[in-house]
């Protein structure tokens, strides 16, 4: 039995489908650069403890 | 005979997660890590822990970059061949100038973090091995050359040298070292997969070796290449990089590629005739290589992680 609006939404479906899949991949990508960000924050973090530290020693 | 490439562009998907990581080659990352945690490790000197894991890292990310610009740039011939026919991009699930931007984007991250994590030599190195690997090779010999890759096969062999310049921002003769044993391993394994699918690098227009010069010329190459990473493999040995351990597990590795190189000289794979043991020969010395260089890098890796390196050579 089929409702009234279940053709349009039959039709909708691939393109709710192409949606749901871009915004999962925005949610992605946003992640990844957020995991960059603080990567490289950590790396440069690191650094500088590690010059600080061989400064200290040093002087 | 419908074409390879029709389905792909009729029925595109929806891209996947996995499908971009699958774009970055994630097998042969696997090797490629593996390979410049040895170099890591041998390297002498210490390295922050954090900043080696970044390190690593920054590896894995461009040998995923060179991997994305190859697809983007091979993605009309991946259509015309079976193995390669559902890579993402001929699949129709990654547009191709996604790959392209992905590549570009992540070799240029992954040189970035390297500098930042380590030095610029090491940096230096892995945007060379990107560009090594996704121009030179892929644009240039790949299609061009029956050699190409022999010439080629260097792009993979960088990752030790990374790893060991990462450390100590130098490379010495034993990271060369390590760097030829990838270099002298790379036809034979190839090569072997190219008996199995001369085929369709025939019908793709890539020049391979069995494809250009006959079945029976590359599984003597394969011989001679195997040959010539015996005592390559054994070199570590000399410099005192490796011991007895890593010696005796060369030398029988060894021991084994050469047979297997010999029994599939002797069979007729990649000829029009060949039965089913000769192609098990060629899949069988393809698969041995690939064990071998895990197995050959696993004992240096063991050794250096001991510390249980017993010199076969006095150095003074």
């Amino acid at each position: 039995m089929a409702e009234p609006g279940a053709t349009p939404s039959v039709r909708a479906a691939p393109e709710a489908d192409r949606l749901a899949a871009q915004k999962r991949r925005n949610l992605w990508l946003g992640l990844i650069l957020f995991g960059f960000v603080i990567l490289v924050a950590a790396v440069s973090a690191i650094r500088l403890a590690e010059n600080i530290a061989s400064q200290a020693g040093g002087g | 005979m419908t074409n390879a490439l029709t389905p792909s562009i009729d029925s595109p998907r929806l891209a996947t997660v996995g499908d971009y990581l699958n774009l970055m080659k994630p097998r042969i990352m696997v090797l490629v890590v593996f390979t410049g945690v040895a170099g890591l490790i041998a390297a002498p000197g210490s390295m922050n822990p954090v900043m080696a894991m970044v390190v690593v890292f920054a590896i894995a990310l461009g040998s995923g970059a060179a991997g994305a610009l190859n697809m983007w740039y091979d993605a009309d011939i991946d259509a015309l061949m079976s193995r390669t026919a559902s890579r993402p991009i001929p699949s129709g699930a990654v547009p191709r100038d996604e790959a392209l931007a992905l590549g570009l984007i992540v070799g240029g991250a992954s040189v970035l973090v390297m500098w930042l994590a380590s030095n610029w030599v090491a940096a230096g190195l892995l945007a060379m091995s990107i560009a090594y690997y996704g121009w030179f090779y892929t644009m240039l010999l790949k299609r061009r050359t029956s050699q190409n890759i022999v010439i080629g096969g260097a792009a993979g062999a960088f990752p030790p040298v990374i790893g060991w310049a990462a450390v100590t921002g130098n490379t010495p003769l034993d990271a060369w070292l390590l760097f030829a044993i990838i270099f002298a391993w790379t036809p034979p394994h190839f090569w072997a997969l190219s008996l199995l699918a001369h085929k369709e690098y025939a019908r793709a227009g890539v020049p391979m070796l069995p494809v250009v010069h006959g079945a029976k010329a590359t599984r003597r190459q394969i011989l001679a290449y195997t040959l010539v990473l015996f005592p390559v493999s054994l070199a570590p040995v000399a410099t005192g990089l490796a011991g007895w351990i890593y010696a005796l597990v060369a030398a029988g590795l060894g021991a084994g590629f050469v047979h297997l190189a010999v029994r599939l000289l002797g069979s007729r794979a990649g000829e029009a005739d060949a039965a089913g043991p000769d192609m098990k020969a060629a899949r069988g010395l393809f698969a041995y290589s690939i064990a071998y260089l895990f197995a050959l890098f696993g004992a240096l890796l063991f050794e250096q992680a001991t510390g249980l390196i017993y010199p076969v050579v006095a150095h003074g």
